[in-house]
């Protein structure tokens, strides 16, 4: 009874708010300003859409307002913010009372957001409305001086650039930041240039994703793959026990035991050359022979850029299960590479649509493609495509009712899964309904692995029907609810998971 | 003396005194000193009210150190394990700034103190420098720079060497050392703060790019050139610091591939720096009584160790007994 009571809590809970309805004009509004700006609308502009009764004049007064809200100085910082988060580096600190204030007039948005050449590449992609590969295109930054005393143990612009540009000043601030720019420095490097690519290339993301001896660059491919490409970097090996692959922020960290096992220790147990062992395993070649050649083009740099370019490869299984290997003669060429690959656009697709639309509204792979094509015909311009996206009805409906997955939907499709796995000590009986929480949670995460990844379940997915699959999906999310109606996997299961 | 002392000598030394930090010097001050630094020329500082003070300037230069580097990872061939010996020679300077004209008489011949208008007198300090080191990294056309003045390296020092009885770890695996040798980085690790996520982790802290050795002998490469210094400590060369090292090198493919390091240079530096000041004590060298210091004659002028050392005793609003 209890467990009954429990599943009808979280049904309700999936399953509110109930209206599919489309939103109101007010509900509308805000919803727009609060996704372009991150603030509320004032007054003045619920009056005057109140005023307005022609449809096309309010589909007028909405193209207005995404244009006003998308060129305000808000969604510029937001932008920051929102990448900041997507790249995992450090959000600017901000006053957010000042920020938030409902009055307009007192409202002070973020000074000194640009504050160094990754986070005003972040502020020109909104600001100058220009195409999202820039992110990993850019020959062009903005360098911003540091404050000697207070930055120290991190590298600043200028000393990051100078090695490949020798005629930059030092830092300009002095020990006690009395000097400062009035303006950022801007440096241009060739549109064939080898030694930077955008975001891969700036002194913050070299820092946050950091390389050592051991690691040799593989943490800075891992988060080319996961933030570019929606590749999970799950690890193939377990972590420990006692640990959640939640709990551990990097691939790296995760396969390797985490904080458990130091890089030395890992430094004094791989005896054998590291490329031969990763190369002989075939748990750690499954990750490494992505990351190992990516690595490669960022071999090189340490803390700051290096004039000599390091040769390496894009190499990764594309989603239609074609291998994908092209020499690359820099880091330069790298980001290049990745824009072109659709693997990229069908996920920034998802993250624009997670940003802009709502994790509540579902994305088809149809409407994903359509949007992929969209974005194509906009030059994937950031704020163009921002702006048609919250013109498309979704953004404007209700998120959907959650449809219900009984254990009779899935009880068919799991006698599929003991068609292989035929039950006993490490595999379950599947059909039977009743599976122990790791093995939920290991099915979960097979499921929903890439179609390219080889660990990916079921082996035959391209033999399933997409609602079969999706329905396995959602049992799973929903608790993998048992013939006898209790909640085998709780959200505090699923959440630890994630 | 533990070797982080040392290194956060050299870092108060490359950033200015670090008690005035709290407290940054009132513009409008009295009174200015007039520092007179004519190349050949006594070094002077000079106050409005005739007060005068000299430098004094004393070095010492350790035997050759050499320091045990073993070859642990290895993506260029196959063979690891060897061990190598990177050879340094440190020049370590102890500097004291001494009044030569002072109304107190019992002041003329003591250390200047110095703290900035506005301070109360505990906050005095002694305009003297005993963290001074250097290294013969400095060659030929190509000035090592880790920032302005770089006076962590010096042209009248040895130049660094590696020395090893076998090279087959090296692209190639040639059994003897080759004519030359170009590493495209040579970057140290440690544990460090990540400035992004302000976890403690390994992480490379700097080092040097374009870094070129040649051969001296079959067993010994010399490092010749370094195109630049890298480093988020910005202190001293990193090159030579860190317990983990790496080197980026090509393969004749023209693949990158990566030599992993482990040393203890920081041991070995540490009983040098320490050895070097107990022969300056048993020599009973009083620096008060050495002739006054000529501005330039420490090095080539733009890389005048002393230049560098001091210049955070003459800001603006200093005050001086």
């Amino acid at each position: 009874m209890k467990s009954l009571i429990f599943l009808a809590a979280i049904l309700l809970s999936l399953a509110s708010p109930a209206s599919p309805t489309d939103l109101s004009n007010a509900g509308h509004l805000r919803k727009l300003s609060l996704h372009l700006r991150g603030v509320t609308p004032v007054p003045a502009e619920y009056a005057e859409l109140q005023k307005l009764q022609k449809d096309t004049d309010i589909a007028a007064f909405f193209q207005r307002k995404a244009d006003e809200y998308l060129n305000s100085a808000q969604a510029r910082d937001r932008m920051v913010f929102r990448l900041s988060e997507k790249f995992q580096v450090e959000t600017p600190a901000i006053d957010m009372n000042a920020y938030l204030s409902t009055d307009v007039s007192q409202r002070k948005y973020v000074t000194g957001i640009r504050q160094d050449s990754i986070s005003d590449l972040f502020y020109r992609i909104s600001s100058q409305n220009l195409s999202w590969d820039y992110l990993l295109t850019g020959k062009d930054y903005n360098l911003y001086p540091k404050n000697a005393f207070f930055d120290f143990g991190d590298i600043n612009d200028f000393d990051f650039f100078r090695t490949v540009k020798p005629d930059l000043p030092e830092n300009p601030s002095d020990f006690f930041l009395e000097t400062t720019l009035a303006d950022p420095m801007g440096v241009h490097f060739a549109a064939d240039d080898l030694t930077v690519s955008g975001v891969l290339t700036t002194p913050r993301f070299l820092s946050r994703y950091n390389t050592t001896n051991v690691n040799k660059n593989r943490r800075r491919a891992a988060a080319v793959f996961r933030i570019f490409m929606c590749d999970p970097m799950f690890p193939i090996i377990p972590p420990p026990p006692d640990k959640k692959t939640a709990d551990l922020p990097n691939a790296f960290d995760d396969i390797h035991g985490g904080a458990t096992v130091t890089e030395q220790q890992l430094t004094a147990a791989m005896q054998v050359s590291s490329d031969a062992r990763h190369g002989a395993d075939p748990n750690c070649a499954a990750c490494h022979v992505k990351l190992d050649p990516m690595g490669r083009t960022f071999q090189n740099i340490g803390v700051a850029l290096n004039p000599e370019p390091a040769r390496g490869a894009l190499h990764f299984t594309k989603s239609d299960g074609t291998i994908f290997d092209q020499g690359l003669s820099g880091i330069g060429e790298l980001g290049g590479q990745v824009a072109k690959q659709s693997e990229y656009l069908n996920c920034q697709i998802k993250w624009f649509w997670k940003e802009f639309i709502g994790v509540d509204v579902a994305l088809s792979t149809d409407r994903e493609n359509q949007l992929v094509e969209q974005f194509n015909k906009l030059s994937r311009k950031t704020n163009d495509f921002i702006k048609f996206l919250v013109s498309q009805p979704e953004f404007t409906k209700e998120p959907a009712k959650i449809q219900i997955i009984s254990f009779d939907r899935v009880r068919p499709l799991l006698q599929r899964c003991d068609s292989c796995h035929s039950g006993g000590v490490d595999v379950p009986a599947f059909a039977g309904g009743v599976i122990d929480k790791t093995t939920l949670l290991k099915m979960r995460h097979r499921v929903n692995l890439p179609d390219s990844d080889h660990h990916r379940m079921p082996r035959d997915w391209a033999r399933w029907d997409p609602k079969d699959l999706d329905a396995v999906k959602q049992w799973i999310e929903q608790g993998a609810v048992s013939p006898s109606g209790s909640i085998q996997l709780s959200p505090n299961d699923l959440a630890g998971a994630k | 003396m533990q070797m982080n002392k040392v290194l956060t000598g050299l870092v108060l030394f490359a950033f200015g005194a670090v008690a005035v930090a709290d407290d940054p010097p009132v513009p409008a001050a009295p009174p200015v000193a007039t520092v007179t630094k004519v190349p050949g020329q006594a070094f002077k500082m000079a106050l409005a009210d005739g007060r005068e003070a000299s430098l004094k300037v004393f070095s010492l230069d350790s035997p050759m150190v050499p320091t045990n580097i073993k070859v642990i990872d290895n993506t260029c061939t196959d063979w690891q394990g060897m061990t190598c010996q990177y050879k340094m020679k440190f020049r370590r300077f102890w500097i004291d700034l001494v009044w030569s004209k002072n109304p107190d008489a019992s002041r003329v011949g003591q250390i200047v103190e110095y703290k900035s208008n506005g301070q109360d007198d505990k906050s005095f300090q002694k305009a003297e420098s005993v963290n001074g080191l250097q290294t013969g990294l400095y060659a030929g056309d190509k000035i090592p720079k880790i920032s302005d003045g770089a006076p962590a390296y010096s042209e009248r020092l040895p130049l660094n060497e590696l020395s090893c009885d076998d090279y087959r770890w090296l692209p190639g695996a040639p059994t003897e050392a080759p004519d030359t040798l170009h590493t495209s980085r040579w970057d140290s690790e440690d544990n460090i703060k990540n400035a992004e996520t302000g976890v403690m982790e390994n992480r490379t802290e700097g080092g040097a790019y374009g870094v070129d050795l040649k051969k001296i002998d079959a067993k010994t490469l010399q490092i010749t050139r370094i195109n630049s210094f890298t480093g988020i400590l910005r202190t001293f060369p990193v090159l030579i610091l860190g317990a983990n090292q790496s080197l980026t090198l090509t393969k004749p493919s023209g693949d990158i591939c990566q030599v992993g390091l482990s040393a203890n240079f920081q041991g070995d530096l540490t009983v040098t720096y320490n050895g070097l000041e107990q022969k300056r004590q048993d020599l009973k060298v009083d620096l008060k009584t050495l002739p006054d210091y000529v501005y330039g004659s420490d090095e080539l002028l733009d890389m005048s160790f002393v230049k560098f050392e001091v210049g955070t005793w003459f800001f603006d609003g200093m005050v001086y007994r």
